[in-house]
């Protein structure tokens, strides 16, 4: 090989099998390189490396990786509150056990989907390779061609339509919710820019993740939603958006010098960092009033502040943080998913004693 | 780079006002020891794009009243004693006309190039400064940041040392009036590329490794400033070993901590690593033929021996 790099612009024909990873059976074209994105004028440099020189794991490791489970506590986890809250909460009975356990196989579908959809779009948009903190990277590191994460995607997508189909025929108004929240999903995608700057794709993520999923759940085991549901909904809601806007300064540097989609990267550092530090104390205070509207105890509002300590270490981390690129700001994004997991477990053990 | 162009003189006493002695008393002394290497690319980019000596000489002076003014600054921010092995100027003089000096040069670059009108240029210039001090700000707030990584650094190093490597290679263009777009972007990551080189160079010079130049060894470590190759060396470090490279005061203290063979294997590793990125920007200089006007395309010889000499010193 002369050169391990080659440059492509959309009009060559070669460009998009390079981008889905189609073009040779020996060989992988990572993208290295982009200029003028999603223009006429765009061009991408690829380097190309022999396939079998890639160390990949095996398909599984690939695949979890991919489905990004740390974040699967922001899709599972209040479906599975929301159902501890009817049973042990307020003593409903489930009415369709087995559609109940096939619409959470699906939704774990739907997220696997979803996250693999992301990632394909983000590498064929040139996003994820131009920041390695993004995405899964199982397409940048070479282990699975983009045209094979979108096949997975269908896959998963399938998966999650068998699954979801007995709780849509058990319960059929489920599926205004599922439009709601597939209206949301998609919006999340094809909002523009400034809506999404405007906190758009912010109040999609709290309703998807929230509200709507909480609704869903109970839709599915007891065929209405209780106020109670939906009130548990709004703390995961707001609880998800806070996760994901902390993960988001993790990329405010870049957000502010690229313009990204992200309501955070609208602001400069510091503002962005206030407004987290002042939803990291609303989120908590949300989260200790909805413990007490659930449980009418104050014992149960006292062990969770215990939950909330791992919420603490993210604020002062975030406070003590003198620049974008501070290292107080490292790998905060999983520290907020651990903290947004740690609240999980204290609802799913308060729930179930 | 060509010897023909080394006499180009950047500061005249005259181009400053006579009534400020001790001004001009601190630009002799800190025009007098610099290599002057942007203003010798710039004068060889011109050579091959035929510029005018009068362009040659704004955009040589402009590029090295730029570097000076920052690195004016800069000693005083990091408080260096020395600069080019004499004393620096904040210590020589004061903190306040260091400051000024700095602040003179810049405003100095626009005047010189606003006289000129290329309005473009003139913009683009003053994104490069704006860049600058913003990677000099960010810079600041890594001192005593121990767990920095390397693609951290890489940031700060894209805004402080790329943007005049990109300056340098996109300037001649621009004052000669050619705003191709492709051109423009290729020699943007090409000047990306040259920064990270140059500046991963640099750093390897702190720990001694093809230290022709004489560098203080250690001087970042000491002052707190975890350099690319120091945290290259330190990714695996736990907490408490951070801690001990932290306070070695000498190279072979550092090579102890690492192991003196491990040590020679994380430069090969290092130089590996960079190795990739002369490759990337080797293919984009090799790119840039089509983009050039035959008569330009000598550039691209010239072009392509800057990462070897920016990073490995030759």
């Amino acid at each position: 090989m002369s050169s391990p790099f080659v440059t492509l612009t959309p009009d060559d024909p070669d460009f998009r099998p390079y981008l889905l990873g189609n073009f040779s059976d020996d060989l992988r074209a990572l993208p290295v390189d982009s200029f003028s994105q999603n223009s006429s004028r765009e061009r991408v440099t690829f380097r190309l490396v022999p396939i079998q020189e890639i160390k990949k794991p095996t398909w599984w490791k690939i695949y979890f990786k991919a489905c990004r489970p740390e974040l699967l506590g922001l899709t599972l986890g209040p479906f599975f509150a929301t159902v501890l809250l009817l049973q042990k909460g307020l003593r409903a009975s489930i009415q369709h056990p087995v559609a109940l356990i096939a619409a959470v196989l699906g939704l774990f579908f739907l997220h696997v989907c979803a996250f693999l959809l992301n990632d394909f779009r983000d590498h064929m948009r040139g996003v994820d390779f131009a920041n390695r903190k993004r995405g899964s990277q199982v397409i940048q590191k070479g282990w699975a061609s983009a045209r094979e994460v979108r096949m997975w995607a269908f896959v998963n997508a399938g998966l999650a339509l068998a699954c979801g189909l007995p709780a849509l025929i058990v319960t059929p108004s489920l599926l205004a919710v599922v439009s709601i929240a597939a209206i949301c999903v998609l919006g999340l995608s094809w909002i523009s820019s400034r809506l999404a700057r405007f906190g758009l794709s912010d109040i999609m993520v709290f309703v998807g993740l929230g509200p709507l999923l909480t609704a869903a759940a109970s839709l599915v085991a007891i065929g209405k939603v209780p106020s109670q549901v939906l009130l548990l909904g709004t703390a995961f809601g707001a609880s998800a958006v806070l996760t994901l806007q902390i993960r988001q300064l993790e990329n405010l540097f870049r957000a502010g010098r690229d313009s990204f989609r992200t309501f955070i990267g609208a602001f400069d550092f510091d503002r962005a960092r206030l407004l987290v530090l002042s939803q990291i104390i609303f989120v908590s205070t949300l989260q200790i009033a909805m413990a007490f509207e659930v449980f009418h105890r104050w014992v149960a509002v006292f062990g969770f502040v215990l939950a909330l300590l791992p919420l603490y270490f993210v604020y002062a981390s975030v406070k003590n943080a003198a620049s974008p690129l501070s290292s107080d700001l490292l790998r905060i994004g999983r520290r907020a998913i651990w903290a947004q997991t740690a609240l999980l477990v204290w609802w799913g053990a308060a729930l179930w004693i | 780079m060509s010897q023909a162009f080394q006499d180009l003189k950047i500061f005249d006493r005259d181009d400053f006002p006579k009534y400020l002695p001790k001004l001009n008393a601190l630009y002799d002394d800190l025009f007098s020891a610099g290599k002057g290497f942007r203003s010798k690319l710039i004068q060889t980019i011109g050579k091959h794009l035929n510029l005018s000596d009068r362009h040659t000489r704004l955009l040589a002076q402009t590029i090295e009243f730029i570097h000076n003014a920052s690195l004016l600054h800069d000693d005083l921010i990091d408080r260096s004693p020395l600069r080019r092995s004499k004393t620096a100027a904040w210590l020589k003089y004061s903190p306040e006309y260091a400051v000024l000096a700095g602040d003179y040069l810049l405003a100095r670059v626009m005047v010189n190039l606003s006289r000129n009108g290329n309005l473009r240029l003139i913009q683009y210039t003053a994104e490069i400064i704006s860049d600058l001090l913003e990677g000099e700000w960010i810079q600041d707030s890594l001192i005593d940041d121990w767990r920095v990584q390397l693609n951290q650094l890489d940031q700060v190093h894209d805004l402080k040392t790329a943007s005049l490597f990109k300056w340098c290679l996109k300037a001649p263009f621009i004052a000669q009036e050619n705003y191709d777009e492709n051109l423009h972007q290729t020699l943007e990551e090409m000047g990306t590329l040259l920064g990270l080189l140059f500046q991963r160079g640099d750093d390897l010079l702190d720990f001694d490794i093809r230290n022709d130049e004489g560098k203080a060894i250690l001087g970042d470590l000491k002052a707190g400033y975890l350099n690319s190759f120091g945290a290259f060396i330190s990714r695996d470090f736990t907490v408490e070993k951070k801690d001990q490279l932290k306070h070695c005061q000498t190279l072979d203290e550092v090579k102890q901590m690492v192991g003196p063979e491990n040590f020679i294997s994380l430069v090969a590793e290092f130089d590996e690593m960079n190795q990739q990125a002369i490759d990337l920007y080797l293919h984009h200089a090799k790119s840039l033929e089509p983009m050039l006007k035959p008569s330009e395309r000598g550039l691209i010889a010239d072009l392509i021996q800057l990462p070897t000499l920016l990073y490995f010193r030759k």
